[in-house]
Formats: C-alpha cells, structure tokens, sequence
C-alpha cells in the first residue's frame, strides 16, 4: 500500500525504483523525526540500574551505560547537572542508581539515551533525600551566590558568637579571640545547637542581633555561628531552611564554624565564610596581636627613618647653597672687614696708652708747679696771715685795723687770736695819693 | 546621654592605621614642606603610641546574652562557663602585662 501523504513529484521522478508518491527522507530527517517520536512519548522517566562504562571526559560531562540482567541503557550526565548530585555521591561503576531523566536521541551515533537529569545511589534514605532537595531549592534562590556574600571587617569590635554557652566550642573559641585580638569585645547569644527547638533558637539568635543592631542597640561587627563541640554531634538544626534563612537575611555577616571538614551543613553555604573548626572561625574573624605590633613596628621605623632623610635633605641643601660662591663672597668681605677692624682696634690701643703716658708726665709737673705756689710753703718759711675777726680778707694796710680789733693770724702752724693796740700808719712817702 | 558632655573618642584601631598609612605615604613622598613634614611626623608618633596603647592595655571583655527586657532592648550578664572556672578565674584577673 502506497503511502498517499507528502507525495513529491520531483523525487518520484528521478529515482524510478522508489513506489510512485513516496517520499525519500535524509537520515537526518528520519532521525529527527525519530527524536520528536521518542521524547514526546516518553518525557520524563525514572530508572533504575546499574553504572556501567562510565567516562569523564575532559569537558566534565559524564558517559554511560545503566544496564540490568537483560538491558542496557546509553545514558548522559551534562556537566551543569553533576552539581546536582548530591553531596559525597561519586558516580562509579558497579553502582546500583536511579536516575531521572530524559529519552532523547543522538544523532551522530543513530542511538537513543538517557539525559540524566538527577541521580542518586539506591540507598538514599528519605532524609538526605529531603536535605537534598532543599539544597536545590536554596541553590535556584541565590543563597550560595558567591557575589551576596559580604567581606568581613579587618577589625571587628564586637564579635558576636551564636551557639551553646556550655559547649567546648565556646571555650576554644573565645581562648583564640582573646589570644589573638583581645581589642574586640565577645558577646555570647546561647542557643540551643541540637534538638527541638535548636532550629528556631539558632535562627532567632541570628535574627535578634540583627534587629538590635538596626535599631542601635548592639554594636556587632560580625557573627560567629558554631555548633557545641565533640565528634557525634547531630547537625541537622544547621540544615533547616529556617537557619539558611536568618543567615541569608542577616546584615551582619556570618562566619560559619558548624560542619567538619568532610560534612559542609547548609548553613557553611550560605554563611559569607566557611571556617573548617571552631577554632579556624575564631582566627578567620580576628587579625592576630602580634601581626599588628610587627606592622606598627614597621610603620614606626619608616615613620622615623623618612623623616631622617628629610631632614638630611633639607640640612645638605642648606651646606649646598652655602658653599655656593655667591655666599662665599661678601664672607669673604666681611672677613676683610674685621681684620681691618682689629688693626684699627690695636692702634687706637697704642694710641691710648701713649697719651695716657704723656698726660701722666703733665700732671705730674702741674703738681710740682702747684707745690711751690702754695701758701703754705710760705708759711712754713716763717710768714703768717692776718684777718681780723669781722672780716675773711687778708690785712695787707694798717688802714684796714682799729685799736681793739680782733685778729686772727694763720702762721704754719695753727692759728692766734690778738687784740690791735695800737696802729701806726708808714710815713707818706708821696707816692700814694693823698687820703 | 547627652553627646557634648562625652569625652572624645579615641580613635579605633583601623583608625589609627589607616592615618599612619597616609603619614607614611606623605612622608615617603617627601612633597611636602620641612614643617609640614615634621608635623605629620609627631602626630605620627602619638598614634603609634596610640595603636601600641591599644594592643598592649586591652583586656577581652565577654558579655552573655540574656534575652530581651520589656521595651526590647537586649539584656546581658557576664559571661561564665559552667565547665571551666579555672579559666574563667584566670580571665577576671587584672589585665597581663604583656612585653614586646
């Protein structure tokens, strides 16, 4: 029977021994048409097997065989969806595993497989089923981006640590804080880190000292979260949505200390930075003591020794232009000067002490002619001076007495007080002109 | 409280170290002038002084929250831990003395 739609003419025609109205279809069109049969018969489907040839090419993309007793299945596992897989779950062959996924086509192999979308291993149980899908859920919304995560101060002043109060986690974490950075103050915010209610507790720990800080309460740089110490402990509280989301929320930013090194906890995702231990998160939030005092150790010398250097600068600018021959000359005159000045200076010196010499001689013979002219002398020759009492002047004429006066005469030596008895005037020789 | 009858704030350790970076940076440029520079250079040394004050005199302090009082306002008492007085003991000492 002759297949009546999609007749070609043209094709009929050119191949004579193709049915009259068949139509000659590519191998790509036929493949395609195969495809579009396939993964909109069977859409999603989920199936269960075992790995088998399993490859990892450089592209990051996984190959291969699901395969039971009696069948094999080609299937594929693109590189974006291996972030899917659940946490510790390493594909490998010889594993029992369900996958979910996709019937497609690949064409260049003329082969149907399997797109996977999700697997996990058989023995998944419900909760780490239920821990993966909220991991999922959260990694669609954001909570892991790298880029929301906020840088954590150099140096907080306030540390705030969400956790058991009683645990030894605590007691490791505030030893290192004070050890290292004893500036910032610890502030203790204690939550239950398991059992009922842990969750809530935790989350509104985190939530309370935000909404302190917001209304000026608190001053908190940074918040330590951290679970209670020792090996067995249950983690699940750190795996709720509740907890991932007064991280995500908080405007404080978050160091997380809860998971161990192999098991990271939703809440190490979402906090801004993971630390591996209790103790690693209290050295990641605070710089160390003895670093500071090395840097200020270090800015301390450079401090002195630029300013050293400056002032060497400025001191030998200061030689440099002194020596320059500008300023060397007038120093030069000034120089000339003051040699002049000091010969002038010894001889007006000289010139002093002669005159002093020449004054002495003077007035030593001034003395001597004083010495002769003194009346003294002459009375010590055996002349005296007379005055009368009533008068200083000396008596030189007779007129100058009446009888009674009394006289006082200065011989060399003392002084004699007489009365005039008598007075006799010299005979006029006419020379004086008559009285 | 009333903000004009507080005494001045010291300045906090970041800065502190934020203004001896800029002293250093003048300083090795050496663009300024003679005083200039030898002003940078004291203020330089207080703040040393300052930083090295800080590091060396300061004492952890730990408060334990206490949930919240009526108006809201956080509540706190010092912090114990009921498994480690010995520390705690060491911890209420006068601060170290510290050599460097």
């Amino acid at each position: 029977m002759r297949v009546a739609t999609s007749v070609n003419p043209e094709t009929s025609t050119e191949f004579p021994f193709v049915p009259e109205g068949v139509q000659v279809q590519s191998v790509q069109q036929l493949t395609e048409r195969v495809r579009a049969l396939l993964e909109q018969g069977f859409g999603t489907v989920w199936v269960e097997g075992e790995i088998a040839n399993l490859s990892r090419p450089s592209s990051g993309h996984l190959y291969f065989t699901l395969r039971d007793a009696n069948a094999t299945l080609s299937a594929a596992l693109f590189r974006n969806a291996t972030f899917r897989l659940p946490a510790g779950f390493e594909p490998k062959d010889g594993l029992e595993v369900i996958a979910c996924g996709k019937i497609s086509v690949y064409a260049p192999r003329g082969g149907y497989q399997l797109i996977v979308e999700k697997m996990f291993p058989k023995g998944l149980g419900a909760a780490e089923l239920a821990l993966r899908e909220l991991r999922e859920k959260l990694f669609r919304l954001g909570y892991f981006d790298a880029k929301r995560k906020k840088p954590l101060p150099r140096f907080p002043r306030t540390i705030c640590v969400v956790s058991s109060a009683t645990g030894a986690a605590i007691c490791d974490m505030i030893e290192i804080l004070g050890r290292r950075w004893p500036v910032a103050k610890v502030v203790v915010q204690p939550t239950l880190v398991q059992g009922d209610g842990a969750a809530e507790q935790i989350a509104k720990g985190i939530r309370d000292v935000n909404r302190w800080k917001e209304r000026k309460l608190v001053h908190i740089d940074v918040i330590i979260l951290g679970r209670g110490g020792g090996g067995a402990e249950d983690l699940s509280a750190f795996n709720t949505e509740i907890v991932a989301q007064a991280i995500y929320e908080s405007r404080i930013p978050v160091v997380s200390a809860v998971g161990h090194e192999v098991d990271v906890t939703i809440a190490d995702s979402v906090a801004d930075v993971r630390a591996s231990t209790p103790s690693h998160a209290a050295e990641l939030t605070v710089p160390d003591r003895a670093d500071m005092i090395d840097l200020l150790r270090d800015t301390e010398s450079r401090i002195h020794e630029s300013t050293r250097r400056l002032l060497l600068l400025a001191q030998r600018r200061l030689d440099e232009l002194a020596c320059r021959r500008g300023f060397q000359l007038p120093l030069e005159r000034v120089r000339d000067q003051e040699r002049r000045l000091d010969e002038i200076g010894q001889r007006a010196q000289r010139a002093i002490q002669v005159r002093e010499a020449q004054n002495k001689q003077a007035m030593a013979a001034l003395a001597a002619r004083l010495e002769a002219l003194s009346p003294l002398n002459v009375l010590a020759r055996g002349y005296s001076l007379a005055r009368t009492e009533a008068t200083p002047e000396l008596i030189r004429s007779a007129d100058q007495v009446q009888p009674g006066d009394r006289l006082i005469t200065t011989v060399h030596r003392g002084q004699i007080v007489s009365r005039v008895e008598s007075v006799e005037r010299p005979p006029d020789l006419g020379c004086d002109p008559p009285a | 409280m009333n903000p004009a009858s507080k005494p001045p704030v010291p300045p906090t350790f970041e800065q502190v170290l934020a203004k001896l970076e800029e002293i250093v940076r003048v300083l090795e440029a050496g663009d300024t002038t003679l005083e200039e520079s030898l002003a940078r250079y004291e203020e330089g040394v207080m703040l040393l002084k300052c930083g090295y004050d800080q590091l060396r005199l300061a004492e952890q302090k730990i408060l334990l929250l206490n949930g919240e009082d009526a108006g809201g306002k956080p509540k706190s008492k010092p912090f114990e831990h009921p498994s480690d007085s010995e520390r705690l003991n060491s911890r209420s000492r006068p601060p170290r003395k510290t050599e460097y």
